[in-house]
């Protein structure tokens, strides 16, 4: 009776522990949640999403560029606007930057390449060069040779390629991608947020973006500067010829402009900037009353009230520790921009002019420059809502009117006016062309010029330290000291 | 294969001695009942010479079977009766062969005892002498004369090493860690067991930003159904738990009948009320505003600095502004000292407990109904619990016993106040507040247009509209259970099958109203999470002597445990019809995840204590685990450990000294472990679509399909005393830990194109002491006793490396701070920004007189205590017990964002220094020197220094040490008189307060805090005010 219990129960026995060795366990941990394998159009979706969200919308855009531009002041809890940044928030905006949407278009183009569709391919090389621009024109100094490698090649502490560097290979990728595109195909479809994959239109903007970047290096590499410029004039399907060629974001009822959805629960951290406004009111700029919203307040201006319905516009000043105005004195930034299905440019046709005036200017090109600048004005003035005899009429006043010796300035200026809600570029472009000359709040703690980069993150310090520091050397930083006042590669004056 | 061939190898022989047995045996029976007669179970009978021995039954009677072999005609033996809670009886006893001998034993309660039985891993009870390695146990009045619904809660203080940390509001999770943190990602928490079988604590990961707090699932156990719990300290319980025990074990059992006369049915209700133990103190001199300005027009910023959510603003002094209750009205601007105290009402709890227990010769149950339910301090929220339990078991013959066990639980929750800085906590704007805002005018929340009524148009949400209008609901169905079966294969051999099941499903909605100010549109979140856990083991169990010198208890068998855990989660974040909140009424894309986790092991296990004239003990244990997370090749793993203990005072004569116990004891252990599932291969992620445009991303860690199973190895001795009559004891115990090849999702640099990569990385020690007193000054011949229980541990942890070249780890990071685990420093350290300071130590200030910031991020701090002590008194004095404990946390450093924000905003008395004058008069004088070593003279105003104040973190960091009245009780047996005519047989009534008295250096907050029961510690924001508590509490059995 014993033995016979014990021979039946070694079987059993035997079951759960032959059970243990034997069966696939190792197929329970295919993960059933996500695909490991996804067409490229989709990356460059997510990519185009959120490299708007950070870079046309918030942090970057209206919480950096459009701040350090002054075309926005913050009125509570100025940080920005006093050039103090959290490392947290300077931390997540690089690791987002890498990890998120550059990645997406780094591997939007590989996956591209290896489906056999080269308009996808394309998208992504020219997408991935344009948030790349953006990002090297904050920090300087950046990995991208030997970025996205994590897995591919298991490279998880990149070097840092210098400013040049980038600039070789993101003109070498827009260019390769203005000959890659098939303008009769359209793999991409409505996957594609900014040209629902028209290829013709694809091509345009590879090569008005190659435009930008030669222009961004005028300065610092004048021959290459030059070479690119003229090259990219003449890229196949040339630059933008008019607005319906610009690249932009539009967005929806269901999926909402990130300026709309910020002001919606936080309006009251952003005024339009006292320079803005001011600036416009001494130009009778007939763009103002898109720029920024009339106070609401019922207040005394400049020793007179207001008469009832007078459209008033006032500007918040930089820098300002504390709200030393009330929220309705100061004027909201423009009702357009903040609509819940605004478009967000990307580049704009009037940009294109405003450097084929620059180039002209410079003896790049045989356009006529004042040709271009007054189109510039006038795209610009026309895609904020006023008419071409308004920008006429704007244009013929002496501070605004065309003159080639002082072309710099008149540039300078008028782009940084045209650039209004896009303050990554126009940041870009006011430290290159020095104007217009713009000064530090009372409060900030920078007191002569405002940045002229943004800090590294500490996240790199951490994880990629010798990298790091290596650029930061050659780059003259030396630490909190001059981590915001030394110039970019580009930046030469 | 082979295993299995050595295993069978190793059953027959195990199962060959047997023959010889049962030839003219002699049985020794009797029943063994206390001073009143009543049976007493679960008595160790022994023949000490013989090494033979069995346990009363529920009627007290005994039987122990002598083999034939091992008698001599006319041998005097020395027959011992021993249990936890009586005192030793030994008779002589004089035996024949094939004689049936009877011997009774009355035995008499006993102060503190020799030979405890203790409940040891997979729910074999040993003599607490047998056990090798650290424990603690905890009988049942331990657990149950707390009012505490949270069994984590209830541990707190009670046992050296163990430290608890009740992270959130009513309700909310509650974390435990035994002799500190060794892993680095994982989850530093020990496991659960409940009558063996393993069941979830899992706890919702929050972090700083908010959620809601829906609590660690432990505590959906019902104290009144605990029996006791068995801490088992160290990981040498793992070779029968695996992995997940290398934290160690909360061994729980579970009342089920045994050892009840007859039936027996016990009633249990009490009712507690609480206040908030601690809100921050805040200053009334100073209403709202900016710059000592104020006037209401539109709350948003119309008026002046009415949009302001501080209290910058004018002196409350009475004067006349208009407010925003006054109707465009000047009123009198005057600070509501108890505007946050006004908020929370009186919490209650009432809990009742009925059971009915029934024993006979051959079978057991116990069946309890229990409820629970709380009215939070918050307003508004409400928990419930419903909890059946069945429990029993069935000798169905000789040889063959069926025990089961079955748990439904039910809890319920609403209105549960959002926790860490998000808007639906509402601590948050009470960080960010006026002073002068009266919250009792915030109690209509609504206007008669259904448009909200507040105080602040700009950041905020009516704390009422949060709290009432904006409902979350959510519920929680369970079942634990378990069937055992095993047979009696000779009267030292049982094989034992049991299967054991936790499922768990929670629902839960959450509902907000638009307040066009946090939540634009109204939204609506909808979570199901299922949960369950399936393991079956099958084992031999073995206990005989082998010799007469030696002893064997051995256990053989196998383990299948599979996991499932599936989420469900639905997110509307604009609904067309205002107010119903349905999925299907969504305005703005469906947000839905569907995702589910799968996890199986597989394992054989052994272990073999050998005992050597029932003083010396040496114990083995192995076990080998195959798990599904790790790679082909990398998925088996063994790990072993071995242990022993020595009882001096039974080798040595120690008779004539006061010694009575002197027991030592080492052991060494080491355990692997696997990973979570699903880190070999990348795989993309859906993303939000743009407008219905479908969009995916790469996923953000690099996988790594050459994952090795971590591997934590520890060592550990300890002594055991006690002296003069049992009345002074000590159990002292040092351990050395390490943990290797950490398994982690490691931090890299962003632009690898990843955040994360999956590897095997890092070694963290821990090394510790812990000590536990026990004495009983006092123990009067009248009937009055004074006892004591002291507990002392310290650990120090240190991170030996981590992965590749890098120097840290990050556990956590909020507002700039990080918490880390550095090579070099103890897990858990804390840098920052921090003070700039000169060659003396002192803080630089500037020209403004604010003080300069370093240049480098500086430590701060560590999370982690320095040690942990408690000290319970209790008097009793014929049926009347009185006991309080003390539990204390010595160091460790705190991040309070209260502190931070609060004096940013001006709320806090701590902001007042520097405007004594007036808003900005004196000024404050911050005691540092100017950059030429000169002493800092120059004021600045309080509002601009707290703004730059916010810029650094060194300001925000404080000594997290306290001690805390814990619990203090008073109890008393109502006289027999007084019940004898009744149907209640003894009735006991008690007095309990939990939380009383909080001592501590940190402003403002109550240290013992954390979002979440993660590794994430060491933060604080919005502190929900902890429970003091109040309670009354009466047992009835009759």
């Amino acid at each position: 009776m014993k033995n016979s219990i014990l021979v039946r129960l070694a079987p059993m026995l035997a079951l759960t522990l032959g059970a243990a060795a034997c069966d696939g366990l190792t197929d329970l941990n295919q993960d059933p949640n996500a695909p490991t394998e996804v067409p490229a159009r989709f990356l460059l979706t997510d990519g185009q999403q959120d490299a708007a969200d950070r870079l046309l919308g918030s942090s970057f855009n209206f919480g950096y560029g459009e701040v350090l531009v002054q075309h926005l002041a913050q009125i509570q809890y100025a940080e920005e606007d006093l050039y103090l940044y959290r490392s947290s928030d300077t931390d997540f905006l690089f690791r987002e930057a890498y990890s998120g949407y550059l990645m997406d278009f780094h591997r939007a183009a590989e996956l591209g390449a290896e489906e056999g569709e080269p308009n996808v391919q394309a998208a992504g090389l020219i997408m991935k060069s344009w948030a790349m621009q953006n990002l090297t024109d904050m920090w300087g100094d950046l990995p991208y040779s030997e970025a996205f490698q994590g897995i591919a090649g298991g490279v998880i502490t990149p070097k840092y390629d210098t400013q040049a560097q980038i600039y070789d290979k993101m003109l070498a990728d827009v260019t390769t991608a203005a000959g890659l595109i098939k303008t009769g195909e359209n793999p991409l479809g409505a996957q594609d947020l900014i040209y629902g994959g028209n290829g013709a239109k694809w091509q345009k903007f590879a090569n008005s973006l190659r435009l930008r970047m030669a222009m961004r290096i005028a300065d610092a590499n004048p021959t290459k500067a030059r070479a690119e410029f003229v090259a990219a004039l003449a890229g196949p399907g040339g630059v933008f010829t008019d607005a319906a060629d610009n690249a932009q974001i539009c967005y929806t009822s269901t999926t909402r402009n990130p300026w709309f959805t910020y002001w919606q629960t936080r309006p009251g951290d952003y005024r339009a900037g006292r320079v803005l406004v001011d600036t416009m009111k001494s130009l009778s700029d007939p763009r103002l009353s898109a720029y920024a919203q009339p106070i609401t307040a019922e207040k005394t201006y400049g020793g007179r009230t207001l008469a009832a319905g007078e459209k008033h516009f006032e500007g918040l000043p930089a820098g300002l520790a504390a709200n030393d105005y009330g929220f309705t004195q100061v004027s909201q930034p423009g009702a357009a921009l903040l609509a819940q299905t605004a478009c967000l440019p990307v580049m704009t046709y009037e940009e294109v002019l405003f450097l084929r005036a620059e180039a002209a200017a410079r003896g790049f090109t045989a356009d006529n420059a004042k040709t271009m600048y007054d189109a510039a004005v006038t795209a610009s003035m026309v895609r904020w809502g006023a008419t071409t005899a308004e920008a006429q009429a704007y244009l013929a006043q002496p501070r605004v009117m065309w003159n080639a010796t002082n072309s710099r300035a008149l540039i300078g200026l008028q782009k940084w006016l045209a650039l209004y809600g896009q303050g990554l570029e126009a940041y870009a472009e006011v430290r290159r062309l020095d104007n217009p000359v713009l000064r530090p709040g009372p409060n900030a703690v920078l007191t002569t010029s405002i940045p002229a980069r943004y800090p590294y993150p500490y996240s790199e310090e951490t994880f990629n330290a010798t990298n790091l520091q290596e650029a930061m050397t050659r780059q003259g930083i030396t630490g909190a000291a001059n981590e915001q006042t030394a110039k970019l590669w580009w930046d030469k004056n | 294969m082979r295993t299995i061939r050595w295993l069978l190898a190793l059953v027959a022989l195990c199962a060959s001695p047997m023959l010889a047995l049962a030839q003219d045996a002699t049985t020794v029976s009797g029943r063994v009942t206390d001073t009143d007669g009543d049976p007493q179970a679960g008595v160790l009978v022994r023949i000490a010479e013989l090494n033979v021995g069995n346990t009363s039954g529920p009627d007290g009677s005994y039987r122990i079977t002598i083999p034939g072999s091992a008698v001599r005609a006319g041998q005097s033996v020395t027959i011992t009766a021993t249990r936890q809670g009586l005192s030793t009886v030994s008779r002589s006893l004089t035996l024949a062969p094939g004689g049936n001998l009877t011997q009774n034993f009355q035995m008499a309660s006993s102060v503190l005892e020799l030979d405890a039985l203790v409940v040891t891993a997979l729910g074999i009870t040993r003599e607490e002498r047998a056990v090798t390695t650290s424990t603690a146990t905890l009988d049942a009045s331990q657990i149950t004369d707390a009012p505490e619904t949270n069994i984590v809660n209830a541990l707190a203080g009670e046992v050296a090493g163990v430290q608890t940390t009740n992270a959130g509001p009513a309700g909310g999770s509650a974390r435990i860690v035994i002799r500190g943190a060794t892993s680095l990602s994982g989850d530093n928490q020990p496991l659960f067991v409940i009558d063996g079988v393993p069941i979830d604590n899992s706890a919702p990961s929050l972090g700083g930003y908010g959620g809601f707090d829906y609590g660690n699932a432990a505590q959906d156990i019902n104290p009144n159904d605990i029996a006791n719990v068995t801490v088992l300290k160290g990981p040498n319980a793992a070779a029968l738990y695996g992995s997940r025990a290398a934290n160690g074990v909360i061994l729980i059992t579970t009342k089920s009948g045994r050892g009840i006369d007859g039936t027996q049915l016990s009633y249990t209700s009490n009712v507690t009320w609480e206040d908030p133990l601690r809100l921050p103190s805040y200053q009334n001199q100073y209403g709202q505003g900016s710059q000592g300005a104020f006037e209401f027009v539109d709350g948003a910023g119309a008026g002046t600095a009415d949009g302001v959510d501080e209290s910058w603003g004018p002196a409350c002094d009475g004067r006349q502004i208009t407010q925003f209750f006054s109707n465009g009205q000047p009123a009198p601007f005057v600070c509501h000292p108890d505007n946050v105290a006004n908020f929370f009402r009186t919490g209650m709890t009432v809990q009742n407990n009925l059971a009915l227990s029934a024993a006979s010769e051959r079978a057991n149950v116990r069946l309890s109904i229990g409820h629970m339910n709380q009215q939070a301090m918050y307003p508004g929220q409400e928990l419930s619990r419903y909890t059946i339990g069945l429990n029993g078991g069935t000798q169905i013959n000789n040889r063959l016993r069926a025990e089961a066990s079955a748990n439904y639980i039910r809890g319920e929750g609403a209105n549960r106040p959002g926790t860490g800085y998000a808007a639906t906590n509402p601590m948050q704007q009470f960080v960010w507040f006026g002073r002068t805002v009266d919250t009792r005018l915030l109690r209509d929340y609504m206007t008669e247009d259904g448009e909200m009524y507040n105080w602040n148009y700009n950041y905020h949400t009516n704390p009422y509209w949060l709290a009432l209008h904006n409902r979350n609901e959510d519920d929680r169905n369970r079942l634990i259970g378990n069937v055992s079966l095993s047979y009696g294969l000779t009267d030292w051999l049982t094989a034992t099958a049991r299967t054991g099941t936790d499922w768990y499903q929670d629902h839960r909605k959450r509902m907000f109203h638009a307040d066009n100010i946090n939540f634009p549109d109204d939204t609506y979140g909808e979570d199901v999470i299922t949960r369950n856990e399936t393991n079956t083991d099958a084992f031999l169990t073995a206990d005989r002597d082998l010799s007469s010198t030696f002893s064997l208890a051995a256990t053989l068998g196998g383990n299948y445990r599979s996991s499932a855990d599936e989420f469900n989660l639905v997110t509307v974040e604009r609904l067309t019809i205002p107010g119903l909140f349905k999925a299907t009424n969504a305005a703005s894309p469906v947000d839905a995840q569907n995702l589910v986790y799968r996890v199986g092991t597989r394992s054989v296990y052994g272990s073999a204590q050998l005992g050597f004239r029932d003083l010396a003990f040496l114990e083995v244990t192995g076990r080998n685990d195959w798990s599904s997370t790790l790679p082909d090749g990398n998925n088996s793993y063994f790990y072993p450990s071995v242990s022993a203990s020595l009882i001096v005072s039974d080798a040595v004569d120690l008779s004539r000294t006061p010694v009575n116990l002197f027991k030592v004891r080492a052991g060494w252990a080491q355990v692997g472990d696997d990973a979570e599932p699903y880190q070999l291969q990348g795989t993309y992620s859906a993303e939000t679509p743009f407008s219905g445009t479908p969009a995916y991303s790469m996923g953000n860690f690099i996988p790594n399909a050459g994952l090795m199973p971590e591997l934590t190895e520890a060592w550990e001795v300890g002594a055991d005393l006690k002296f003069f009559d049992n009345r002074l004891g000590f159990e002292a115990t040092y351990y050395d830990q390490v943990t290797r090849n950490q398994i982690l999702r490691a931090d890299i640099s962003g632009a690898s194109g990843f955040l994360q990569q999956a590897v095997n990385a890092g070694a963290i020690s821990n090394k510790g002491f812990e000590l536990r007193a026990t004495a009983t000054p006092i123990n009067g011949s009248n009937g009055f006793r004074w006892s004591m229980a002291a507990n002392y541990s310290r650990n120090r942890s240190k991170v030996e490396t981590l992965f590749g070249d890098l120097a840290t780890y990050q556990l956590g990071s909020y507002w700039g701070v990080t918490t880390e685990a550095r090579v070099g420093d103890p897990y858990g350290s804390m840098y920052g920004e921090g003070y700039k300071r000169n060659a003396e130590g002192k803080i630089v200030v500037g020209e403004d007189g604010i003080p300069l910031e370093a240049d480098e991020r500086v430590y701060l701090g560590n999370y982690s205590p320095d040690w942990l002590g408690s000290l319970t008194n209790t008097f009793s004095f014929r049926g009347m017990e009185l006991s309080f404990m003390f539990d204390t946390r010595v160091g460790g450093e705190i991040f309070s964002v209260t502190n931070m924000f609060g004096n940013f905003a001006g709320v806090l008395d701590t902001s007042l220094p520097g405007r004594e004058q007036g808003p900005c008069e004196p000024g404050l004088v911050f005691d540092g020197v100017t950059e030429s070593d000169a002493p800092n003279t120059t004021p600045v105003c309080p509002e601009d220094f707290w703004l730059m104040a916010y810029f650094m973190d060194e300001p925000h960091i404080f000594d997290a040490s306290y001690t805390k009245l814990r619990e203090a009780r008073f109890s008393f047996n109502v006289p027999q008189s007084l019940v004898s005519r009744t149907p209640l047989g003894k009735v006991n009534v008690g007095i309990v307060g939990r939380n009383l008295w909080l001592w501590t250096k940190t402003p403002h907050i109550d240290p013992e805090t954390a979002f979440d029961a993660g590794n994430s510690q060491g933060f604080e924001f919005g502190q929900l005010p902890t429970g003091r508590s109040i309670g009354l509490n009466i047992t009835i059995t009759p």
